[in-house]
């Protein structure tokens, strides 16, 4: 059974400027009681905001807002990685996530060797990595590419290695941010069936975007996000929006 | 203090040590990589060790009226054990920026990248032991295989300590970015009140201040047995204690912060 379930999550985080970000500043704070300068240097922004949601098995969601509404920080939230300020967070199931390229890549080191660190980050043994090469290979259709270091490869082709691989082995929980959309039309035709399969093996599929067609295409449970504020919308809000 | 923190902590690092597998592989390939890129790979830095143990070592036996036999095994183990030491120090503060990417994307233990550094640095360690080797079969000292067997000892907690010192240089690191540059730039500091060139023996009476040096706790356990001397087994209490105390204060400050990190990179 995998589930994720938020009961009232509040995540608020503080953004620091330079003072904020200095020892020096917060040690000549002390010394003078703050009377020298008594600017924190911290702003504190609420990215989610009494947020309950169940996700259940089978559920493709997809989430909708603006540039700053908080769907990244959902998404990070679910994964584990923000922990929440307030509220709980319930989880079960292995996790896999996409959210910005080139997370866990080391530029200097080849194809090969990164998807194997990937998968390794990832959770995942050598030997399901070593079973899963052939089709990492296959679909990133990298080539002889995959023995040069990663800091050749262009944007779209580094999407590709990572999509592979962090698709190598279903996950349960698939969280994707965003860049699903890159890559060639050939790569994304081929990326295209194994997307749908993997969001089908998926019990659990999150994924924010800005394309209403690829939201309309891969999820049947919509959230829109406003100011760290959610709300379950139809797919008719979704179709409206274009 | 509450025990909360202090328990976060500890599963923090009983993660990280089932990531073990993960962390040998990374610093095999890392060593692995080194090689493929130059012919000798990780031995230049050992190479560039042969030659500043070469140059230190004729430049202060001049100075300090000593037999070359005496002295250069003395400078050899203590520069291989500095560089252990400051490399695990001077990598720590910017840990967690350098490794922002994984830490933003993936679920992940903090305590599982210091780890890995003092790992790395480790494998650099057993490196540069081969060159404590050569100097050792040019200069027999009069060691027994009891004495290394306390010199692994003192190898063992330094590097205990070097952990907690590290995850705690990370946190704070991640936390105030002028922390980086302090503690870099006074490195050099550390290397001169340090008893890498000369032995903490040789310092006249009211020298002490250099035992309020931790390094030189370090150096004077894993050197002196090597050498053919028993230190005084205090030494070796003292590093026990401040491994446990480091610990202690080091689990609870994971426990505390650790989940914030995310948030402050």
């Amino acid at each position: 059974m995998t589930f994720i379930r938020l009961d009232n999550v509040t995540v608020r985080y503080p953004i620091f400027n330079a003072r904020a970000t200095s020892i020096r500043h917060h040690l000549l704070n002390i010394g003078t009681g703050g009377r020298l300068s008594n600017d924190v240097g911290a702003v504190n922004v609420t990215a989610l905001r009494d947020v309950t949601i169940s996700i259940e098995n089978g559920d493709r969601v997809g989430l909708i807002g603006h540039n700053g509404a908080g769907k990244s920080t959902l998404l990070r939230t679910l994964a584990g990685i923000y922990v929440p300020t307030k509220g709980t967070i319930e989880r079960r199931g292995r996790i896999s996530t996409i959210f910005e390229v080139g997370a866990g890549l080391d530029p200097e080191l080849s194809g090969y060797e990164n998807i194997r660190r990937m998968g390794l980050l990832m959770g995942l043994s050598l030997a399901q990595m070593d079973a899963a090469l052939p089709e990492i290979e296959e679909l990133t259709e990298l080539g002889n590419f995959l023995a040069l270091p990663v800091r050749t490869y262009s944007a779209g082709m580094t999407t590709r290695l990572m999509f592979a691989v962090a698709t190598a082995v279903p996950p349960e929980i698939l969280l994707v941010d965003e860049i699903l959309g890159a890559g060639d039309s050939s790569f994304q035709k081929r990326a295209q069936a194994r997307i749908d399969r993997m969001i089908s093996s998926a019990s659990i599929f999150v994924f924010a975007s800005h394309s209403n067609e690829l939201l309309r295409r891969h999820c049947n449970r919509f959230f829109e996000l406003h100011h760290g504020v959610i709300t379950e919308v139809s797919s008719d809000v979704v179709s409206a929006l274009g | 203090m509450s025990v909360t923190p202090f328990l976060r902590g500890l599963d923090d690092v009983r993660r990280t040590f089932g990531k073990a597998p993960v962390i040998v592989y990374l610093a095999i390939s890392d060593t692995k990589a080194r090689y493929i890129r130059s012919l000798i790979g990780p031995f230049w830095p050992v190479l560039g060790n042969a030659i500043g143990i070469l140059g230190l070592g004729a430049v202060w036996t001049a100075l300090l009226g000593l037999s070359a036999s005496q002295y250069i095994p003395s400078l050899a183990v203590g520069l291989v054990i500095w560089q252990l030491i400051s490399g695990c120090i001077s990598d720590s503060p910017g840990l967690i920026g350098r490794k922002a990417m994984i830490i933003r994307n993936i679920e992940f233990p903090l305590t599982f990248f210091p780890l890995s550094t003092v790992a790395g640095h480790l494998v650099n360690f057993t490196h540069s032991l081969l060159i404590v080797i050569a100097v050792f079969l040019i200069y027999p000292q009069p060691t027994t295989p009891t004495l290394i067997l306390i010199s692994v000892a003192g190898l063992i907690l330094t590097l205990v300590n070097l952990l907690w010192f590290a995850t705690i240089l990370a946190i704070v690191g991640a936390r105030y970015r002028d922390v980086e540059p302090a503690i870099i730039s006074s490195l050099p500091l550390l290397f001169l009140l340090s008893p890498v060139l000369f032995r903490a023996e040789q310092l006249p009476f009211g020298a002490s201040i250099i035992w309020f040096n931790p390094v030189t706790y370090a150096i004077t356990a894993i050197r002196e047995p090597l050498l053919g001397m028993l230190p005084n087994p205090s030494i070796y209490a003292g590093l026990a204690v401040t491994a446990l105390m480091g610990w202690t204060l080091m689990l609870a400050v994971v426990g505390k912060w650790s989940k914030r990190v995310p948030f402050w990179i």
